[in-house]
């Protein structure tokens, strides 16, 4: 039954079947080639969605690639004029750049009076929050505050600001919309910002695409970097900051570059070497590599087709995985190695089949597993390896018997056996001495473990250089912003109805910032009043302001202002407004250019905006949302870093549930203490591994644990192989041995990598696989002292 | 005959031009310094302003609008202390009380107290800077933010006083922003800085008065400090 299966596949699996398969995906991969490749570097794009509400978390996305669209950069010198003239050299470069859909630098007067243009045609329905409250609080003392502005050496009143605007009533309005902006000014037509002693000039620019975009990144970074590097060399006494998300995505995929370059070179050029010194040819070399090349082809375009596009990481991690298919190439090879006269592939194809194919499919089961966890990562990860695993495993099958279908010309391998059946002999430690090194690392993990601490912030696991992380935070405290990336998402059936649902929120923002649990917000609804609002104000002038004609006759009066001013003011009260600022007319004005990213429009099932947050306490900003009808607080980064902490320990549990069912299935078949000392490489191994990230400092996340899962699975195939293997020692422990290097060859290696993630993942396999290669001989397969391959070990 | 008329009138322009001249050097504004250091004069008037750290004065301020039949005046008390910053106490014809520093402006009218920082309200707190600046007189500040301009007045405005004369600080905003709210500010003094006047483009003006000005005197007493705590 075993063998027709096998056969019906052996006379599927031919170099033609293997030929069409690989066109196939070629012209697919070609395909997508023609359509844009992408890789995605934002280690969000790897996480599940946080929000179970399909349309906030659409909205949140939407407005989170709008944020990561903006570039900022700041000019700054001592003396404004100077700071000035190196940012128009820079915008003058910047111009020139494709990339940039957008820079806002300028801001003359044309700009400002575009500005408040919207408003202007409205004025008179128009009130500040202050002066809303004040009217409430009683006509007389208002006509009394805004008597005391005309004395305040703060108000630059002037006969034309009076003539147009007697009760400076739109001039307070116009006033309230820059206010809790920033420490941001306008100055000789540009944003300025201070900062110890220093003038910051302001330059916005949106990008034209998405930052993660490979196409843009080369279209900007570079002539980005070199306009300001020109610019900085010309003004040397001038600081120059830029920050935005396309630069943090840019240097991802940079150092990614050089880490394939040199990680990849490396544990290339290992792999070459240690495959050419066993087998002494290079066939079984190209082989592998061809088996594995076919393998990451594959899994590459698969995934561009299921997934759109493949994260940076997958690639990394997959590529790894797909590494474990060189396992394959093993077996065959190292039964050519021992084959005789008599060998060929077909029948050593036939002979390793049911081993390799058991492996591929346990493999494949395993890395389906990380398919059930939730995120879209593994998921990602979980093709990518399997089907990367499976067309290795193809072409080993289909390929394999006929590019070595004679057995090896060179004989006398076996000087490498015997050198790895003498490496087992050593390691056959007297019980006592293994018993005391077993004691020994157990107990110096075990004090590791005691100090080992825990961080799923998602920010540590981003690989972004210090000398970024400090432009980004210099900037942060020059413009006295804060990193938080919380927001409140406000909905609602109709804009009106969205409008006057903010406005209610703004009151209980206001009241939180006058707790100190808030430092400020950002709400579309402060620069556009919703049409309720807009009739509320006149209603309010009538009845606190005109009610009482004696009202203005005092204020007139104290002034000796010209009674036909405030006739023409008392004229547009006469009837209730009949147009009102509207939604449409403010996002198409100038007006709305600093908070169009505020406005979300329609969703599936009304409309929405943001309410940008900076400086907000979680507890209050989360009894807000549960007490306000249709307001999401979204915080994407503190949910990822809970959410993280929530599978780090689900996926501790997952490994400790794995190694106990193991260890069940060892019971089984080999009894309780004998599985014992079968299991204790690789638990020793996890020990070893936690216990020197805590000695080292380092916080443990999930990406420890996930590689503790491969230790367990590669470590007890070690214990295993050496115990059902104990007739050829010497071929098993080469093949150990082999698979060992090899794969701290590829994963060790990782730990070099600059991604914390990547170096997690690394440092872990590293030293759980070596502690296994050091262990498995000691503990399993030994030879008693009454055997006869005693080789001395001095 | 036309000989006469020629000359007479040539007599009449010469006579005009002499007036015009005058007048051009009376307007401090004809006057700009480029390098401070090089005008010994200002720098003289510079150091002297800049000495006065603590300054308490009674000063009236005159809002004159061409849209209003009187000018708005003001009385009241001011201190003035360099690290601490400016004390503003108007009392008639509405009593309230500003306090500005580089940090934050607190205004306070009755109980109520607002305090406004440059994240508060930009806008409004740079108007204030720039009063805070002026009432400093530190014209080193000024001159970051105003081209200056100096000159001694022809007239001493105290003729017993002959000895001293009258200097005037002119000042043109260099931001054009500001320059929409005042076209020019004018500091004039003899020894200590007397009055300040500011003016728009409309021809409105703030002519504020120091009177019975006292630089330094006995440190901050107790309740003076009071004004300047948050």
């Amino acid at each position: 039954m075993q063998i027709e299966c096998r056969e019906r596949l052996l006379r599927w699996l031919t170099p033609a079947s293997w030929c069409v398969l690989m066109m196939l995906l070629l012209l697919a991969l070609g395909v997508k080639f023609q359509q844009g490749l992408s890789i995605e570097t934002n280690i969000l794009a790897l996480l599940p969605p946080t929000e179970q509400d399909p349309v906030i978390e659409h909205a949140s996305e939407q407005f989170n690639q709008a944020l990561a669209q903006r570039h900022l950069i700041l000019v700054g010198a001592k003396q404004l004029p100077q700071a000035i003239k190196a940012a128009d050299e820079v915008v003058e470069k910047l111009a020139l750049i494709k990339g940039f859909s957008r820079l806002d630098y300028r801001f003359d007067n044309k700009r400002q009076q575009q500005s408040l243009a919207p408003y202007l045609t409205y004025k008179h329905q128009l009130l500040s929050s202050d002066t809303r409250a004040g009217l409430t609080s009683g006509g007389a003392d208002f006509i009394h505050s805004t008597l005391q502005m005309m004395y305040s050496p703060l108000v630059p009143v002037s006969s034309t600001l009076l003539e147009n605007d007697p009760l400076l009533l739109f001039y307070r309005f116009a006033l309230g919309l820059s206010q809790g902006v920033e420490n941001i000014s306008l100055l000789n037509g540009v944003l300025v910002a201070k900062h110890q002693g220093k003038q910051y000039v302001m330059i916005n620019a949106v990008l034209s695409g998405s930052p993660f975009s490979i196409q843009l990144q080369s279209d900007l970074v570079k002539p980005l970097e070199h306009a300001l590097a020109t610019v900085r060399s010309d003004h040397p006494e001038v600081e120059i900051l830029s920050v935005g998300v396309v630069r943090y995505a840019n240097e991802a995929i940079k150092s990614a570059a050089k880490e394939v370059t040199t990680i990849g070179v490396g544990s290339l050029l290992g792999v070459v070497i240690l495959l050419l010194w066993v087998f002494r040819s290079p066939l079984p070399l190209l082989a592998s590599l061809l088996a594995i090349g076919s393998g990451f082809i594959a899994a590459f375009t698969v995934c561009q087709w299921v997934f759109g596009s493949v994260h940076l990481l997958t690639l990394v991690f997959g590529a790894s995985l797909i590494g474990i298919s060189i396992d394959y190439s093993f077996h065959f090879f190292a039964d050519r190695l021992g084959g005789g006269s008599s060998w060929t592939g077909k029948i050593a194809i036939r002979r390793i089949f049911s081993g390799i194919s058991l492996g591929v499919v346990t493999s494949c089961l395993g890395y389906a597993g990380l398919c059930f966890a939730p995120f879209p990562g593994m998921q990602q990860m979980a093709l990518f390896s399997t089907v990367g695993l499976l067309a290795a495993f193809i072409t080993v099958v289909s390929l394999f018997p006929y590019l070595a279908a004679r057995p090896a010309f060179k004989q006398g391998q076996s000087i490498r056996l015997q050198w790895a059946d003498r490496y087992a002999t050593c390691l056959s430690w007297s019980p006592v001495k293994v018993v005391l090194l077993l004691v020994l690392l157990g107990g110096v993990s075990l004090f590791g473990m005691v100090q080992l601490s825990v961080n799923d912030d998602i920010r540590l696991l981003q690989a972004a250089s210090p000398s970024l992380r400090a432009e980004e935070q210099r900037v942060m405290t020059i413009l006295e912003r804060d990193l938080s990336n919380q927001f409140l998402l406000v909905e609602g059936d109709t804009v009106e109805q969205l409008l006057q649902r903010e406005e209610r929120l703004q009151l209980r923002l206001i009241e939180l910032q006058q707790r100190g649990e808030l430092e400020r917000f950002d709400a579309i609804s402060r620069q556009l009043p919703s049409q309720l609002r807009q009739r509320n104000n006149v209603a309010l002038i009538q009845q606190h302001l005109l009610a009482d004609p004696a009202l203005l006759a005092t204020y007139t009066q104290t002034l000796g202002l010209d009674a036909t001013v405030i006739n023409q003011f008392t004229a547009h009260y006469q009837t209730p407004p009949q147009q009102f600022l509207k939604l449409e007319d403010w996002l198409a004005s100038a007006a709305a250019d600093p908070w169009r990213h505020l406005w979300l429009g329609k969703t599936e099932r009304g409309y929405a905006s943001v309410v940008a947050l900076y400086g907000g306490q979680q507890q209050p900003l989360f009894a807000l949302e549960q007490t306000t009808d249709k307001v999401t607080l979204v915080d994407k980064v503190t949910d990822i870093s809970n959410l993280l902490g929530d599978y780090r320990q689900r996926v501790a549990v997952l490994v400790t549930g794995s190694y106990l069912l193991i260890y069940l299935l060892l019971c089984y078949r080999y009894g309780f203490l004998k599985a014992v000392r079968v299991m204790l490489p690789p638990v020793l191994a996890v020990l070893v591994a936690l216990g020197s990230l805590g000695w080292m400092g380092q916080a443990l996340n999930i990406f420890h644990l996930l590689a503790l899962l491969l230790v367990l699975g590669i470590g007890v195939d070690y214990t295993l192989f050496l115990e059902e293997g104990i007739e050829h020692r010497d071929s098993t422990m080469l093949a150990i041995i082999l698979s060992a290097l090899t794969t701290l060859l590829s994963f060790g290696l990782l730990a070099l990598s600059n991604t914390p993630a990547v170096h997690a993942f690394g440092i872990t396999v590293l030293m759980g696989i070596s502690i296994c290669l050091l262990l498995a001989p000691m503990l399993c397969g030994r030879v008693n002292s009454a055997g006869n391959k005693t080789i001395a070990c001095s | 005959m036309p000989r006469l008329y020629i000359k007479q009138l040539s007599c009449y322009l010469s006579l005009f031009a002499c007036l015009l001249a005058l007048q051009v050097r009376a307007d401090v504004f004809e006057h700009p310094v480029v390098d401070s250091s090089k005008a010994p004069a200002l720098e003289a008037v510079v150091s002297r302003l800049a000495a006065a750290t603590l300054v308490r004065s009674q000063f009236r301020q005159a809002k004159t609008m061409r849209i209003l039949q009187r000018p708005l005046v003001s009385q009241g008390l001011m201190i003035y202390q360099q690290d601490l910053g400016l004390y503003w106490q108007v009392s008639t014809p509405f009593p309230s009380v500003l306090m500005i520093n580089n940090q934050r402006i607190v205004q306070r009218n009755g109980d109520e107290v607002v305090t406004i920082t440059a994240a508060d309200n930009p806008a409004v707190f740079g108007f204030a800077q720039v009063f805070f600046q002026l009432l400093s007189s530190d014209v080193d500040k000024l001159s970051t933010q105003f081209e200056i301009y100096f000159c001694y007045c022809d007239n001493p405005i105290n003729a017993e006083v002959s000895n001293q004369r009258q200097w005037q600080i002119g000042l043109l905003p260099r931001d054009l922003q500001l320059r929409k709210a005042i076209s020019q500010v004018v500091l004039t003094g003899v020894e200590d800085i007397e009055i300040i006047t500011l003016s728009d483009h409309a021809g409105d003006k703030t002519v504020i008065q120091f009177l019975q000005r006292k630089i330094g005197g006995d440190e901050l007493s107790a309740e003076e400090l009071e004004h300047f705590a948050d």
